[in-house]
């Protein structure tokens, strides 16, 4: 998939969300409960964040006779992309902007979502049990997302989870968003700390460009405070020309970028970090100890805690083994994981989700209709975009294509534009709005 | 005492920690220190063994490691038998097996501009 064939699709998307769909009666809950057995082919999809939400409208698009059942513990959808360009207060963004609810999607689209919380996954019984009831599943889809490994950065758990209280990452919507963007609100003066986390982690280029969103608000609302920004790369982890260029031009006095750094402590009290960084000199690293005003502690992941309840096998890197190039686990054929918890190398964003979704979707419904599906011709693509100035707006971008081969495996390749541009920046609008139009 | 004791546990603790070995140093120490001297770039040269290999070469202080790459360059020679080798051994270790033959992982990303 190219870049070209990425934007026609989000046109396309756009523009069939843009029409009137009829609506549809869901079925009630009881007919999702384990004593009653169904006719229909049941598909239960756990997580309504972006691979789920796609996977559940376009399973029933493209077979409407399954029975399509959402598992989704939150009862609002806050979104993560695009929540620096709020954080920054940049092009009038508002927290309403980035909400939705999950009930117009569900009848609009025509499956059935319920807000409890899942507590066992029985792959043999076929089952999934909540805090509410048992539901028994022909297919199961999960797309739960990540969870925090502060065990990396903090092996002990009280300081764990003082951190988490008083600086939260902010890489799972809703609340950690909200305090975050008060914290930026509210700063008189003095370090502000962001901190990026090491391995593979959600939404690569979200640290950089939520070190430019706020370098920008300091900047546009007289504030004296700087960026810190610690990654323990030597350059970021994507767009690394762009966000450099953008650091050392646009906020030279507001953004300092620190590499090769190491988190070894912090006293949360004081509100001063220990880091470690690579000396090019002694080529040895050197301790610095930095006392900060606020700080964005974003530490290592993993998948969500869902994929232990299944017992789904994962690869050595932490996340799932899947079956390549499809998205079946290789510990259960029924069972599909999609988005930041799965294996692939593929990067963990919100469109990849979304397009890994219509994938699932589309191989899923052909399988439950007797048909055949080539994954292999169908492989997902990613576009991710990210603002790096307000005013005017400007932005940069990334996009991966995947091909797959039999002795390569699966493989992501890349294309950039890392000048920062107008044309970039106001199509960030246009690529947000088509995505959520897609979803919900 | 007891403020000693916690001193004791939090510094065995820490070097507990330390000895497991950071992925991104033994990256950083990686490029400074041997890639020039055995001319394979990181993401190469971690790709060439698996987990298991890997680990079988850092055995007993990396006894079969440092015969493997000894022999390519005098400087290397050097550095394999050194106090800084053995500083910057549990790094490399962790490096190398995070992104082993293996795994899904590589260990750059460059991007096409």
């Amino acid at each position: 998939m190219t870049r070209r064939d990425l934007l026609k699709g989000l046109t396309v998307i756009a523009a069939g969300s843009a029409l009137p769909l009829p609506l549809q009666a869901t079925p009630s809950m009881k007919q999702a409960t384990q004593t009653d057995i169904s006719r229909k082919t049941r598909v239960i999809v756990c997580g309504g964040g972006f691979g789920g939400l796609t996977t559940a409208r376009y399973l029933k698009a493209n077979n409407p006779a399954l029975e399509v059942l959402l598992i989704e513990q939150n009862r609002t959808f806050v979104s993560c992309p695009y929540s620096n360009v709020w954080l920054g207060g940049v092009d009038n963004v508002t927290l309403e902007d980035l909400s939705f609810d999950y009930l117009s999607a569900s009848i609009r689209y025509g499956y059935e979502i319920i807000h409890e919380v899942i507590t066992d996954i029985d792959k043999d019984a076929q089952t999934v049990t909540t805090d509410n009831q048992t539901y028994h599943y022909d297919y199961l889809v999960l797309s739960p997302g990540i969870d925090y490994d502060y065990s990396k950065l903090f092996p002990n758990a009280a300081t764990a989870r003082a951190v988490y209280t008083h600086f939260p990452p902010a890489m799972k919507p809703g609340s950690e968003h909200l305090r975050l963007k008060k914290s930026v609100e509210n700063f008189k003066e003095g370090i502000f700390v962001i901190t990026v986390p090491s391995g593979t982690y959600r939404c690569p280029p979200a640290p950089y460009e939520r070190a430019c969103m706020i370098a920008y608000y300091f900047k546009t609302h007289g504030i004296k405070g700087k960026v810190l920004l610690l990654d323990p790369r030597e350059k970021p982890a994507t767009k690394a020309k762009g966000f450099l260029e953008s650091f050392n031009t646009l906020y030279k006095e507001y953004i300092e970028y620190v590499p090769t750094a190491e988190i070894k402590g912090i006293d949360v009290a004081k509100k001063i970090l220990q880091i470690e960084t690579f000396n090019h000199k002694t080529l040895t690293y050197t301790p610095r100890s930095i006392s900060f005003a606020y700080a964005n502690i974003i530490p290592p992941m993993k998948p969500a805690k869902l994929i232990d309840i299944a017992g789904l096998e994962c690869n050595e890197s932490g996340w799932v083994k899947l079956k390549a190039p499809g998205f079946q686990s290789v510990t259960h054929d029924k069972i599909y994981v999609l988005g930041d918890a799965g294996g692939h190398p593929f990067p963990k964003s919100g469109h990849m989700a979304n397009s890994c979704g219509h994938v699932v979707a589309k191989e899923l419904a052909a399988r439950t209709l007797g048909k055949r599906f080539d994954i292999a011709a169908h492989l997902p693509g990613n576009i991710c975009y990210s603002m790096v100035n307000g005013s005017p707006k400007e932005g940069i971008w990334v996009s991966h294509s995947i091909s797959f081969s039999k002795k390569e495996g699966l493989k992501a390749t890349s294309e950039s534009m890392v000048q920062r541009n107008k044309q970039t920046g106001n199509a960030i609008a246009s690529w947000y709005h088509g995505i959520m139009s897609d979803m919900l | 005492m007891i403020k000693a004791i916690l001193f004791l546990v939090c510094f065995m603790h820490s070097m507990a920690n330390e000895s497991a070995g950071v992925p991104t140093k033994g990256m950083i120490y990686y490029k400074y220190l041997i890639k020039e001297k055995v001319g394979i770039r990181g993401d190469l040269f971690s790709k060439q063994y698996t987990t298991k290999e890997w680990i079988t070469l850092f055995d007993n202080n990396a006894t079969l490691f440092k015969k493997q790459f000894s022999g390519i360059d005098p400087q290397l020679d050097t550095l394999l038998n050194s106090a800084k080798f053995l500083e910057i051994m549990p790094h490399l270790k962790a490096f190398v097996i995070h992104y082993a033959k293996d795994k899904t992982d590589s260990a750059t990303c460059e991007e096409k501009e």
